[in-house]
């Protein structure tokens, strides 16, 4: 079940109800819990079992810690389980081909990839971390819900303790607001996952056999690919908000128009953003740390920290999947950001055209990595960088990828440009209000006649019945 | 709790259910294909189909296998070699009379076979509608090849018609025309289809691309059931006239095709028998579906919900039941074998010996031979498709492999391949890795043996792609095209009149050959 498809659609007008109408915190705490647990395990009872687990050991450690103060040991030795568990579930295959360590599986799980288990389990150490700083008592059930909430259960964003959870302190009460809100976030999540799949369409048989491709198709494929993927993730958060904010929960934006980026560490401000500073709190940060305490002098302690971008980008890539293209792909974004410190010294461009040119430097940089990104293997990668330079025009259907890729620029530079005062002002309150409220609803409704039509056509054809594509950053 | 509030809670959730069973069955109609506006479950009028198919996912096939330079992946879409004729009615008409079976009722019977039946040939040809057998003369004295196939007939569901001397190729002569280069096949139900006309169809292509001025026939004698001693006598006496330069021979199944070899590598566990499974029933999800049954005609959400409960819907996943532990005692353990260590071992001294034979046969009919890897569609934690693999699904987990897990015959699997690739490599045989090259992926096949279209496809390319090397060796050195195909340019065993026998009459002579070794044997 993901978010635009017709079981959930089903689902969210019963539950909101429900939410609404049963009393106490504990009551609606637990129904979300429930549809969480419901949803996780709608393809596949056993993606179950690692988020079960991943709330047992927490919750044991908590209250073995309440009790007898085990202290950042007792931390480490918690965080090293739930990094094991993700190791041996999602990085086996990876391990056994690079190490030829081949590690027994029950065979109900050796296919599984537990859904969100990278997410959660990210967030279950940022928990972790968290209440070790803060020593507060931790509720089991929002400790279960904090992991297990659905609107951010598998695609995040990876939100801290100190956002979430006294979220779940108080009964929710029904406002016409939220409501409002709510549905305007889920439509614009819903649209961007429709023009995402129907991308996806166009770039995908490119992307299947690059070998025969000419330059043009694979660069129209790329540029396709680039779109497809803001669209497909930025549109599952927007879903995800708009959902949490419809029960009254809020969760904190996680794209911030990242085309629109000057340079990479902004891009990283913009680009997936819980994602990012997770990475900088919890890796950057603790290495470069240790870095400047052991190594002395100006020029090794910067080679130094060149190498921990490096070492910390590789483990971003490999986060997004078990092979080795994803670790390239990481490895590639270190260097666009070291090297990009390098050259401009850490400088702002200082006029509009050194602006738009470290804007297409940087996106230059980032459709490079997306080869290795989206390349399902390095000799798919391999054909792909040399089919760039084989001659011929492409298939005319891929220029729709063009169309796409303005799409989405167009989508970020409202969403850039709203964000100054006076528009975002008359926006915000034109959504609460009445008339708004029947407008997003008007085009929702348009979005999913849109959709049913495109579905019917699909069925018709003898296609599946599997109503939409999965989200791309389901895999990770 | 008052009075009122819980009133607003149940009308709450009568209304939810009602909610989700019209919604529930709105999503499964629309999903399933089935039309709202009528209340049994009727099919919703089928779209034209698309006139320009999407080659998508065999472009996705195809660049995981190409591996070879200098191949161009278009050759893999252009129209294979094909055989422009119409299959004989009067095969027809028996065809139709026999609609069920393998077409035995047109098999060309081994003469010496039908002299000496077993009591399976008896009952089968007993259960046939016709009045009379075909029967060609053994070409040795021998009963293989049990069979022939029969010339100009149309093998359906596949669309094909045999060439004039019952081979699954393009109409060839006896003369070899000039620089012509000839590529047999051997081999059994697996190899009884269409790829040797695609791998026709990819030599051609590679030799005008590189204008070498020759051209290719390729001659598939393979046919179903067939043994290694019948595709050795199809190999020599069929095929070996034609003047070969090559020869292919696919040893599919070997060891899984038998039970009691996979039995004889492994210790099962005390209680445990070989070839019966448990009954996979469990009482309370079948009274559930016996409670859903009767809805099934009329409501699209009670026939997803009982299939979704029996796993028979079409996106089931099909995961390998849990099963004994058995103890596998293979001669190695992976894929790397030396053949000193397996021979000791029965089975893959016969294997060997089956090998070396076929190397002596197509050695002395001057023909270069390629032997293969063998493919089991099997995989440790392979989870299936209920709509792709159903019938995959019960093979492996019914009596023919029980109780051996998919990691299980795997581990055997490798054994096997790695003696044939230890064989090919101390023999400077070329092998096909057929099973180390396709991909994995269970949707490719009808059953752990059998490909569908597509892979049947790649596998001509596969085996297409490790001919390359050698044949630019070959004509480098001017080794090929051999001129060696019989001279008076009829064929010496095929073109010989087929006999028609009364079928009545076989079947009383045979009964009274049974009853007279029943007294022998007696006294």
């Amino acid at each position: 079940m993901i978010y635009s498809n017709y079981d959930f659609l089903l689902l969210l007008p019963p539950l909101i109800v429900w939410f609404y109408n049963l009393r106490g915190v504990f009551a609606q705490n637990l129904l979300l819990l429930t549809v969480s647990a419901v949803f996780l395990a709608w393809t596949n009872l056993w993606n179950l079992l690692p988020a079960v687990i991943v709330l047992a050991v927490g919750y044991l450690w908590f209250r073995l810690d309440a009790r007898h103060r085990l202290g950042w040991r007792g931390a480490g030795l918690v965080i090293a389980c739930l990094v094991l568990q993700l190791a041996y579930l999602k990085y086996r295959g990876f391990i056994a081909q690079t190490f030829g360590l081949l590690v027994p599986i029950p065979a109900t799980l050796a296919l599984l990839l537990p859904l969100g288990i990278s997410f959660y389990t990210f967030e279950a150490i940022s928990a972790i971390v968290d209440i070790q700083r803060r020593r507060r008592r931790v509720p089991a059930m929002r400790w279960a819900l904090f992991i297990m909430f659905l609107p951010h259960l598998v695609a995040g964003p990876i939100v801290r303790w100190r956002q979430l959870s006294p979220q779940f302190a108080s009964a929710k009460r029904f406002h016409w607001r939220n409501l409002s809100v709510g549905l305007h976030l889920f439509t614009v999540g819903f649209l961007k996952k429709l023009a995402a799949d129907a991308t996806g369409h166009i770039v995908d048989p490119t992307w299947a056999a690059p070998g025969q491709a000419k330059w043009s198709a694979l660069l129209l494929a790329l540029l396709g690919f680039s779109a497809q993927l803001y669209l497909d993730f930025s549109g599952y958060t927007d879903m995800g908000r708009g959902i949490a904010r419809m029960l009254g929960y809020r969760l904190p934006l996680n794209f911030r128009a990242p085309f629109f980026a000057s340079n990479p560490g902004d891009f990283y401000r913009r680009w997936h953003v819980s994602l990012s500073n997770w990475i900088r709190t919890f890796l950057y940060d603790t290495l470069a740390v240790a870095v400047s305490r052991r190594v002395r002098g100006r020029k090794w302690q910067n080679r130094a920290l060149f190498a921990v971008i490096l070492v910390v980008m590789a483990l971003f890539g490999l986060w997004h999947g078990s092979a080795w293209h994803f670790v390239l792909f990481g490895v590639a974004q270190g260097f666009v950001i070291a090297g990009w410190a390098v050259v401009t010294k850490g400088r702002s461009p200082r006029s509009r055209l050194g602006w738009i040119s470290s804007l297409l430097a940087l996106q230059a940089s980032w459709l490079f990595s997306l080869i290795l990104f989206r390349g399902d293997s390095l000799p798919v990668i391999g054909q792909f960088l040399r089919g760039l330079g084989r001659e011929g025009w492409s298939d005319p259907a891929l220029r729709w990828s063009l169309v796409a890729l303005a799409a989405t620029i167009l989508v970020q530079a409202v969403d850039y440009y709203v964000r100054r005062r006076p528009v975002a002002r008359v926006l915000c309150a034109l959504r609460g209000t009445a008339l708004g409220t029947i407008a997003v609803a008007v085009v929702f409704a348009g979005a999913l006649a849109l959709k049913i039509s495109l579905d019917a056509k699909r069925i018709a054809n003898g296609g599946s019945g599997e109503p939409s594509r999965s989200f791309i950053y389901f895999r990770f | 709790m008052s009075g009122q509030r819980l009133t607003r809670l149940l009308l709450l959730g009568v209304a939810t259910l009602l909610w989700f069973a019209i919604g529930g069955e709105l999503l499964c109609r629309f999903e399933g294909g089935w039309r709202l506006d009528i209340a049994t479950l009727t099919g919703r009028p089928a779209a034209p189909p698309d006139p320009n198919p999407a080659l998508d996912s065999e472009r996705a096939l195809l660049a995981s296998v190409t591996y070879q330079k200098g191949v161009d992946p278009a050759w893999f879409f252009l129209p294979p070699a094909s055989i422009e004729k119409s299959a004989s009615p009067m095969l027809r008409a028996r065809t139709v009379a026999n609609p069920d079976g393998q077409q035995q009722q047109n098999y060309l019977w081994n003469d010496a076979l039908l002299s000496h039946p077993d009591a399976s040939l008896v009952t089968l040809l007993r259960g046939l509608k016709i009045a009379t057998l075909f029967a060609f003369p053994s070409f040795d004295g021998s009963i293989y090849p049990h069979y022939r196939l029969y010339p100009d007939n149309d093998y359906q569901p596949t669309p094909w018609i045999t060439n004039h001397w019952g081979w699954l190729s393009p109409e060839v002569t006896v003369q070899k025309p000039p620089r012509t280069i000839r590529v047999g096949i051997v081999g059994d139900s697996t190899s009884h289809n269409r790829y040797g006309f695609y791998l026709q169809g990819f030599l051609d292509s590679w030799a005008h691309a590189h204008s070498l001025g020759i051209r290719f026939e390729v001659m598939n004698a393979a046919r179903q059931g067939l043994g290694f001693e019948d595709e050795m006598v199809a190999l020599k006496y069929e095929l070996g006239p034609m003047g070969l330069d090559y020869v292919y021979e696919y040893f599919a199944p070997g060891f899984s095709a038998s039970l009691p070899q996979m039995v004889a590598f492994a210790t099962l566990p005390p209680g445990v028998e070989a070839g019966k499974p448990p009954l996979d029933r469990h009482p309370g999800l079948d009274a559930v579906r016996r409670v859903l049954d009767p809805l099934a005609p009329v409501s699209a959400l009670a026939r997803r919900i009982r299939d979704e409960i029996a796993h028979e819907a079409p996106d089931s996943s099909l995961y390998e039941p849990t099963k004994p532990l058995v103890r596998l005692h293979l001669p190695v353990s992976g894929d790397k074998v030396v053949i000193a260590e397996v021979v000791k071992d029965r089975y893959f001294w016969s294997l060997l010996v089956q090998l070396s034979h076929f190397k002596v046969i197509a050695s002395g009919l001057n023909a270069t031979p390629l032997v293969s890897t063998e493919r089991l569609c099997v995989w440790d934690g392979m989870v299936l498709r209920n709509g792709s693999s159903r019938a995959l699904y019960q093979m492996l987990n019914g009596p023919r492999f029980w109780p051996f897990s998919y990691a299980d015959l795997r581990r055997m699997l490798a054994v096997h391949n790695g003696a044939i690739s230890a064989w090919a490599a101390a023999n400077g045989v070329a092998v096909v890795d057929i099973d180390g090259r396709l991909p994995r992926r269970p949707e490719l096949y009808n059953d752990p043996y059998h490909d569908i279209a597509i892979s049947q496809r790649l596998r001509a390319w596969l085996i297409f792609q490790a001919m390359v090397p050698q044949l630019e060796h070959d004509l480098a050195n001017r080794l090929v095209p051999h001129d060696n195909a019989e001279k008076s340019g009829l064929h010496p065993y095929l073109d010989k009149p087929i006999e028609v026998l009364d079928r009545n009459q076989w079947l009383a002579r045979a009964a009274e050959q049974s009853s007279a070794k029943g007294a022998a044997v007696s006294h």
